[in-house]
């Protein structure tokens, strides 16, 4: 069974009174541990995928499953309990809580799903991801690279089943982002996180397993590495 | 706990990050919750004195006889000359002002002769606090006043000494003290001639005998109350229409203490319009914590989306706000304590001049903090 899947999912926006179609008829699954990217311009829907993808929004038509259970109609406390057990996010601006240490920002979705082990969890994510020693910093003493690797710490702090990653690279400049997008798949590879990441990079695009084109909404091609 | 903790982090720091903003917030609902705190003690001061000593001192006398503008003292007579066993106690009743502590007490002129005579009487009767007026005025050669040297020669010319009064042990005075009063507008000294027990925390009372009282008060011939202490049988309606029939017009005759009873229904309610005039100040203060609150969910939209995406339900960010605004109203109320009870000295003296203006004479207590007005 695969940890996520979309079928037939369209998804409008209202935008000034005026349609949108963001998606239009997709349907992807993901494998659990497998890596796949979304490429596409600008505006063809990717962070709309991401999100349905993420229970944070439903789709008009379709259906979306997070490891077999559809978000259509599920309750908000359902809906959250899916995301701290299973489901990780990486943005491309960080998304970090400016006003939180680095240990208090990994340690959130510990905290939030109600548990309490969540510094030495977190000390050890920051080793994944070698910013070993700085906890106690706060967000803005550390550099764009830096933030990310405290994301993607975050994202992985409670040990989920796939991370959604929306253009984690966009921000930083290509050698950072390259470095970035190693240790992602690196991650996720020992962990055996699934890695859905929305890119306009093409070295990601080389590393994932399955790369997915996009085009107004629509799935071009599905090719596999 | 790991709740507890997420609310430090999101919700208490940024009070400390922002001292003044949060200083300013709680000040204001500090102030509305202090306004009806203020209200409510003052008022609790401004009736309080309605369990005053003028109705300890009423003893167990069951009518009253009263006319506006007071009565004449013939009246006394008429009642006395009517073929019924009551008991008769005529009093002036005015106010006196303590010139030394600018306290304003209640004066009562009693017959302290006709009075100190039936004091056997009733403390063998229902244990109504009498007072042994004539206990100050037995050792009155052992502190002869200077002035009125040759008044004070016997007990009796003691009692009726127009320098003697007496006053309740709350005022904290001993026999022999002497006590400047200004009484209708005229400044004169007074000798304690002796200390009759308070009730619990009642306000102490100003007695004199009533010829002194009548001239002090510069009403002479005329007083303002009769009480009567009327046989059991009949009943207390009976009596009221048979002495209603032998009194002129004009003179009211009714249960001893029903005008206290009118007075306090007043005051009641007038309490109660400042009290829903207090209740805006406390709208104001709920209004701040609201504006407060929806500034903060505005400014931390981006952060209610990250929290929400990293598994924050819906009611556990709607329950963050809620505490917001409670620990908001809780530090405020906090600061109100102390706050309200200064006010209410100031509010005290408006509410008892308006009082006394509006309806009675009546002198505020002293500002009690009760756990049921913290709890409003
Ligand atoms: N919240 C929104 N309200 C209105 N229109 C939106 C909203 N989000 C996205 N869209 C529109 O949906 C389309 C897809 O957007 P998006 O998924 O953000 O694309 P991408 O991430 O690939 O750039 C775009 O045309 C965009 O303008
Ligand atoms: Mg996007």
């Amino acid at each position: 069974m695969p940890i996520l899947s979309l079928e037939n999912v369209t998804k409008d926006y209202d935008s000034d009174g005026q349609l949108v179609r963001a998606l239009d008829g997709v349907t992807l699954a993901v494998e659990t541990g497998q890596f796949v990217t979304l490429v596409g311009r600008s505006g063809c829907g990717k962070s709309t995928l991401l999100n349905l993808a993420g229970g944070m929004d439903f789709p008009l038509t379709g259906e979306v499953k997070i490891d077999g259970v559809s978000t259509t109609g599920l309750p908000d406390a359902a809906l959250t309990r899916i995301r701290r057990e299973k489901v990780g996010f990486i943005f491309q601006s960080f998304q970090l809580l400016y006003t939180l240490s680095v240990f208090e920002n990994v340690e959130l979705p510990l905290l939030l799903a109600g548990r309490g082990d969540a510094r030495n969890t977190a000390r050890e994510r920051l080793a994944w991801v070698e910013l070993e020693g700085l906890g106690d910093r706060l967000p803005h003493q550390l550099s764009g690279g830096q933030m990310q690797r405290v994301a993607i710490a975050r994202a992985l702090v409670h040990s989920p089943k796939i991370i959604l990653a929306d253009e984690p690279t966009g921000n930083l400049d290509s050698v950072t982002g390259n470095v970035i997008l190693a240790l992602l798949k690196r991650l996720t590879r020992e962990r055996g996180v699934a890695l859905l990441m929305a890119t306009h990079s093409a070295e990601a695009a080389d590393l994932a397993d399955i790369v997915v084109r996009m085009r107004d909404g629509k799935i071009q091609t599905i090719e596999h590495n | 706990m790991a709740a507890l903790r997420l609310f430090y982090r999101f919700m208490v720091r940024p009070f400390f990050r922002e001292p003044v903003r949060t200083a300013v917030t709680i000040l204001g609902i500090a102030l509305g919750v202090a306004v009806v705190l203020a209200i409510d003690l003052a008022g609790d001061a401004a009736t309080g004195s309605f369990r005053s000593s003028v109705e300890t001192l009423s003893g167990d006398n069951n009518l009253e006889i009263r006319a506006s503008g007071g009565l004449p003292e013939s009246l006394v007579g008429t009642v006395a000359q009517l073929p019924y066993a009551l008991r008769i106690s005529p009093r002036i009743e005015d106010y006196a002002v303590v010139q030394d502590t600018k306290q304003t007490l209640p004066l009562i002129g009693l017959d302290l002769v006709g009075e100190t005579a039936g004091y056997a009487d009733r403390m063998s009767g229902d244990g109504t606090p009498a007072v042994n007026f004539m206990e100050g005025c037995a050792h009155a050669d052992l502190n002869p006043a200077k002035d009125h040297d040759q008044s004070s020669k016997t007990p009796f010319d003691c009692l009726a000494d127009p320098a003697s009064v007496w006053v309740g042990s709350s005022l904290g005075r001993k026999p022999g003290e002497h006590l400047t009063l200004l009484l209708n507008d005229r400044e004169g000294d007074y000798i304690v001639r002796g200390i009759y027990p308070d009730l619990n925390g009642a306000e102490s009372a100003i007695v004199m005998d009533i010829a002194s009282a009548q001239r002090a008060v510069g009403r002479a011939g005329r007083v303002d109350r009769i009480l009567l202490k009327s046989p059991p049988s009949p009943n207390i309606d009976e009596w009221e229409q048979r002495l209603a029939a032998a009194l002129p017009a004009g003179v009211e005759v009714r249960a001893q203490g029903a005008g206290t009873n009118e007075n306090r229904q007043m005051l009641t309610a007038f309490r109660w319009n400042l009290r829903l005039l207090s209740y805006i100040s406390l709208v104001v203060g709920g209004f701040l914590i609201y504006n407060t609150i929806s500034v903060s969910v505005v400014r931390r939209r981006s952060e209610i989306g990250i929290v929400r995406a990293l598994g924050g339900s819906r009611g556990l960010v709607l329950s963050a706000f809620l505490l917001e605004s409670a620990t908001l109203g809780l530090a405020g109320t906090l600061a109100a304590l102390p706050l309200g009870r200064l006010m209410a000295g100031g509010t005290v003296k408006l509410m008892g001049l308006t009082v006394q203006a509006l309806y009675v004479s009546s002198r505020p207590a002293s500002i009690e903090l009760s756990p049921t007005s913290i709890a409003l």
